[in-house]
């Protein structure tokens, strides 16, 4: 990067954090410059600092230097930006700071940096004896578990919520001071750790999806390891027996009998966790559908849906929960079957038997519900990321990196109430939507709360085919556009559809402004990524 | 809509900071807004709007009663460019944290009490939509009458509390929804610059605003709870369908390592998902002052309730140390089942008592058999009729069995808070209490713990002392707000009449307050007494916050210094 712009602000950075962690180079940057879609901003260069103090001086020199700039954790925000900047300027890697601060093992709850993965926390804790538990998102183990619950992503089980059991965060604001949030802000409290809110404003909120600081320290609130266990899964035979369901199991989320986050996928979800894309069988640049969808969903015995859940509780809670579970989905539901230790057990050690005896069908089956059982119990998973590679002429390699490998993937996230038509209509938008702009529309419809359901919808594609980048983009902003004219906002934001923020009434957008300029005057932190400030994009000195 | 006629009872006996009426100008401009009707300036509404039941009060300059959120968003531009500073209640009964006064005599007290529609009830997703005039009573008289399968938390204080404003100040009630500030979902806020807003910036009609807290980027709810940065006109708030069962059960706990013990197991059945309700753990003194009046002996001495008299006291209606109250919520089964788990959990840690509906139908017939026969001479029958049927405790006591009952049921009432007239020459009235119209001496504070019987003793040994020390008693009320924190309500009844003890529990509450800061203990709402009596941090928390006032309400209208934002440093 030259230097001139921003004067010799490389050489203060090397200064405070130390040459090893200041890159400039343009093959140190490249991997900070790729995501699962075309990104246009420019990494100047990349920080590594290895503390908070680190971090506040990294803001400071920016401020000083007028130099834009942007932290992430892990940076695998796959299908949402992955570690690329929403404007062009100086990337802050938070993955050294990965030190797991406090575990108390009586209250359940851990205090984290941003470089703590799903992988790192979960086997510290079964290393201190699996009494709690972590929730994970299906995405990666390598994921941090600071930078999913600040983009507010969710997992499986009854703290799925994952911004709904975070507290006490240490932020670093754009100007370099520190604060903390909750209680933590008057010093060492004794309860900054369990209770979220604090004395005052609640500012929680505000660093979450948010350009309004870089978070480095949080509290996580983990589950205790419940007495019993038992997950569920089941089958939608028709497309248009998902508005049953859900209202079928919405009386039981609202009085407290199923606490999990349910999860329902439809075929075009389940089906890449078997497969990819039949090349071949279906015409180039056409999307799977019709018969040759039916023969792939008969080939490996996928319905129109599938879903999954647990049951957590006492022995007798569980008993309960199974059975208002099999009443209310009675008639809505087929294939309903509940899994605990034990049955998993034993369908594994049947399983070579079953693929010798030629119910090679059901032994696949039980290959891909192992991690899905794994999720939740809050056991990560990697199995889910080959999914990506859907679009692929190649399978994922054992090392799976969509960045890297030109992965092709957005997800259009967005929220309706729990609502049984208006999951249908999410479900058909998106349908007609990605089938007319020829991509296989995957819908994942999760039960997060007693109100509300995400819909997460993903568009895969082969990065490496000409033109799909800006196809692909192009049938995202149709969909998304579709779906906020029908009243299903985003629960989550890719870097592509900042423009969202600008959509919010005059005089929400102006009080966004007044706090964006009262804790960032000159703009510089996270640009375009939930903010309403500085529409444009920074100028670069090439 | 009436207005409280400023005519009953006692002139609040405090220490009075004076201030001088608003200015005619300013007054005809306040009633251009709301109508002449709606806006007071006469010295005896100014006095009445400024009781309280703090040992100090802050007289107003004026009271208005803007009836739509357009009046509110006037009020604001007016006090933006008069220099006025307007300080927002939705129905004005928080007591013991300052009532309706202002931080500093002279400002505009803005009253919402007008603004009291039920907006909308969504039976299916389970949210009421309100105005902050909206009362505990109303919405649950409304939700009995229209919508039966539904229950709305309710605080154990007056009926008449709003709603709205209760949760804003973050405040708690006893079933499983009684963090009342987390079942909040959009908010309708009107900015101290005068414009109106919904929180998480989703446009008109959509589906998801009452029903998803976090909207699309930054959540800025929680800057609108216990703070100065907006007055919310409207908000969502979830409610909890009916249970088909719900046992209420009580733990009588005797001494501190009992406590100690239930506690931990309290927390570990809340932590296991089997308890629900926010269980409420009082100390035998704040049990007594629901019963009787504070004895009369001691009150004319502005003496402190020695140790074996309050053990005598308590024997006699046969209070224990401390008394747990919670509910059980769900199916039968569920219920049957978390019943069995309770007990097992809490065997050896207090003496168990369920109560299932009908043991509590059972109780309020013998109650009201009792009332109705009063002088007849079958009173004697009754007491041994519920001795065998209901519970051995004394008949005071039985007679707020169905009372909690109710409110584990989203039933307000107005038992809890004759407590507030434990120490007040007042009989209180079975309906409509007001402890600052009545002149009661009352403060709260309550510190959040971490929820375990070791810090539950630890901040019991913090707080006794100072109580002894300046002749008071300590009622005391440890209540689970959620599965890991506790908070640890104290209460100072006082009598205001008294100068000399009206002085002690000022210099008490600071006392408890700096000691508490001292060891890490933080408040989990505060009042005037507590931002009068300590500086501002200064820290970069505090400084980010004057901040965020600056660039919000440059003029500072709207209450400038609540929550010490936007207070400078002496």
């Amino acid at each position: 990067m030259p230097n001139t712009r921003f004067g010799n602000i490389l050489e203060q950075l090397a200064q405070v954090l130390g040459p090893n962690h200041v890159h400039s180079a343009s093959a140190d940057t490249a991997a900070y410059r790729r995501a699962t879609y075309a990104s246009n901003a420019e990494v100047l260069a990349v920080v590594r600092p290895g503390n908070t103090a680190e971090v506040a001086a990294v803001a400071r020199l920016c401020q000083q230097a007028a130099m834009p700039f942007y932290a992430f954790s892990t940076g695998r925000n796959w299908g949402y930006g992955s570690a690329t900047p929403p404007r062009s300027g100086l990337a802050v890697d938070l993955g050294r700071m990965d030190r797991i601060r406090a575990f108390d093992d009586r209250l359940g709850h851990v205090r984290v940096e941003p470089g703590v993965t799903y992988a790192r926390l979960h086997a510290f804790l079964q290393e201190r004896g699996g009494a709690f538990w972590i929730d994970a998102a299906g995405s990666h183990p390598g994921c941090s578990v600071v930078g999913n619950a600040l983009e507010r992503g969710f997992g499986h089980t009854p703290y799925a919520d994952h911004a709904a059991q975070a507290c006490a965060l240490e932020v670093v604001l754009p100007r370099g001071d520190v604060i903390e949030t909750g209680l933590g802000a008057f010093g060492p409290a004794k309860a900054r750790d369990v209770y979220a809110p604090g004395l005052g404003p609640a500012l929680d909120g505000l660093f979450f999806q948010s350009g309004f600081g870089i978070v480095t320290a949080m509290t996580v609130w983990l589950m205790p390891a419940p007495e019993r266990f038992r997950a569920f899964f089941f089958g939608l035979d028709r497309t248009v027996d998902l508005p049953r369901a859900v209202e079928a199991l919405r009386p039981l989320r609202l009085h407290g009998l199923l606490r999990s986050a349910v999860h329902i996928g439809n075929a075009y979800r389940v089906l890449p966790s078997f497969t990819q894309f039949p090349w071949g069988r279906v015409a180039e640049r056409e999307p799977l559908r019709g018969a040759p969808l039916d023969a792939l969903q008969q080939q490996y015995g996928v319905l129109a849906w599938h879903g999954s859940g647990a049951l957590y509780g006492t022995a007798a809670e569980v008993r309960e929960g199974t059975r208002r579970v099999r009443r209310a989905l009675a008639g809505v539901a087929s294939r309903l079957i509940f899994v605990d230790d034990a049955r998993l057990a034993l369908a594994r050690r049947m399983q070579p038997a079953l693929a010798r005896l030629g119910a090679r069908r059901l032994a696949r089956q039980i290959d891909v519900m192992s991690p899905a059982y794994g999720l939740l119990k809050g056991v990560p998973t990697d199995r889910f990321l080959s999914t990506v590679y859907w679009r692929k002429r190649a399978p994922a390699p054992p090392d799976p990196d969509p960045d890297r490998d030109g992965c092709g993937l957005i997800w259009c996230s967005v929220l309706s109430a729990f609502d049984g038509e208006q999951a249908g209509e999410v479900n058909r938008i998106a349908t007609d939507r990605l089938l007319e702009a020829g991509y296989e529309p995957a819908v994942t419809t999760t039960l997060l709360s007693a109100r509300c359901l995400e819909h997460v919808i993903s568009i895969s594609y082969d990065r490496e085919v000409a033109g799909e980048d800006e196809a692909a983009r192009s049938a995202f902003e149709s969909l998304l556009e579709a779906l906020v004219a029908a009243g299903y906002v985003p629960y989550r934001l890719p870097t592509l559809a900042q423009g969202f923020m600008q959509r919010a009434s005059p005089a929400y957008r102006a009080l966004l402004a007044r706090l964006e300029q009262a804790v960032d005057p000159a703009r510089l932190y996270a640009q375009g990524r939930y903010t309403v400030g500085g529409a444009d994009d920074v100028p670069v000195a090439s | 809509m009436v207005i409280p006629k400023p005519e009953t009872s006692l002139e609040t006996p405090v220490i009075t900071l004076a201030a001088p009426p608003l200015a005619d100008d300013l007054h005809s401009e306040l009633a251009a807004i709301v109508g002449r009707d709606h806006v007071r300036v006469d010295d005896s509404s100014r006095e009445f709007h400024s009781r309280t039941t703090e040992p100090r009060s802050r007289r107003c300059a004026a009271v208005v009663y803007p009836g739509s959120a357009a009046e509110v968003a006037a009020i604001l531009r007016l006090a933006s460019r008069r220099g006025l500073h307007v300080w927002p209640f939705s129905r004005g009964g928080n007591w013991g944290y300052g009532t309706k006064n202002a931080l500093a005599p002279g400002a505009v007290v803005m009253m919402l009490e007008r603004m009291n529609r039920i907006l909308e009830v969504n039976e299916e997703l389970a949210y009421a939509v309100i105005e902050p005039g909206v009362t505990q009573q109303q919405l649950h008289e409304h939700l009995q009458r229209h919508h039966p399968g539904l229950i709305a938390d309710c605080t154990d204080s007056t009926p008449l509390g709003s709603v709205l404003g209760n949760a804003i100040e973050r405040g708690y009630g006893y079933t499983p929804y009684g963090d009342h500030f987390g079942h909040l979902c959009g908010l309708e806020v009107v900015t101290p610059g005068g414009e109106l807003l919904r929180t998480g910036g989703a446009p008109d009609g959509c589906p998801t605003w009452h029903t998803h807290k976090w909207g699309t980027g930054p959540s800025l709810e929680g800057l609108f709870s216990q703070g100065n940065f907006g007055v919310v006109v409207k908000g969502g708030i979830w409610l909890h369908p009916r249970p088909d069962s719900l046992l209420l059960f009580t733990l009588d706990i005797d001494g501190g390592e009992q406590l100690a013990a239930a506690i931990d197991a309290l927390r570990t059945l809340a932590l296991a998902g089997t308890l629900k309700s926010h269980v409420h753990t009082v100390n035998g003194y704040q049990t007594l002052s629901l019963l009787q009046k504070y004895p009369q002996d001691l009150l004319a001495r502005g003496a402190r309730m020695p140790d074996d008299e309050l053990a005598a006291l308590r024997q006699r209606y046969g209070i224990p140390e401390w008394t747990a109250v919670g509910g059980v919520y769900g199916t039968r089964a569920e219920v049957r089942a978390a019943k069995a788990t309770i007990a097992r959990a809490l065997r050896g840690k207090g003496t168990l008592a369920f109560f299932d509906a009908a043991k509590v139908a059972q109780a309020q017939k013998l109650v009201d058999l009792w009332r109705r026969s009063q002088g007849r001479g079958l009173t004697g029958a009754i007491a041994k009729a519920v001795k065998r049927l209901v519970t051995r405790k004394d008949f005071a006591l039985v007679a707020l069995l169905p009372e909690m009952y109710g409110v584990l049921l989203g039933r307000p009432t107005w038992s809890v808070l004759r407590s507030a007239y434990f120490k007040s020459p007042i009989e209180p009235p079975m309906e409509g209490l007001d402890p600052a119209r009545d002149g009661c001496g009352l403060m709260w504070l309550a510190p959040a713990v971490p929820m375990s019987g070791a810090q539950a003793k630890t901040v019991l040994s913090l707080a006794e002392p100072l109580f002894k020390r300046f002749g008071l008693n300590m009622s005391a009320c440890l209540t689970m707000m959620n599965e890991r924190t506790l908070f640890f309500l104290l209460g100072i009844f006082f009598d205001p009449a008294n100068g000399d003890e009206r002085e002690r529990a000022a210099q008490l509450h600071e006392a408890l307050q700096a000691r508490f800061a001292e060891h890490g203990y933080q408040q989990y709402r505060s009042g005037i007494p507590s931002w009068a009596a300590a500086e501002p941090s200064g820290d970069a928390g505090w400084k980010l916050l004057a901040a965020l006032k600056q660039v919000i309400d440059p003029t500072s209208a709207l209450a400038p210094g609540r929550y010490q934002i936007g207070q400078t440093r002496r």
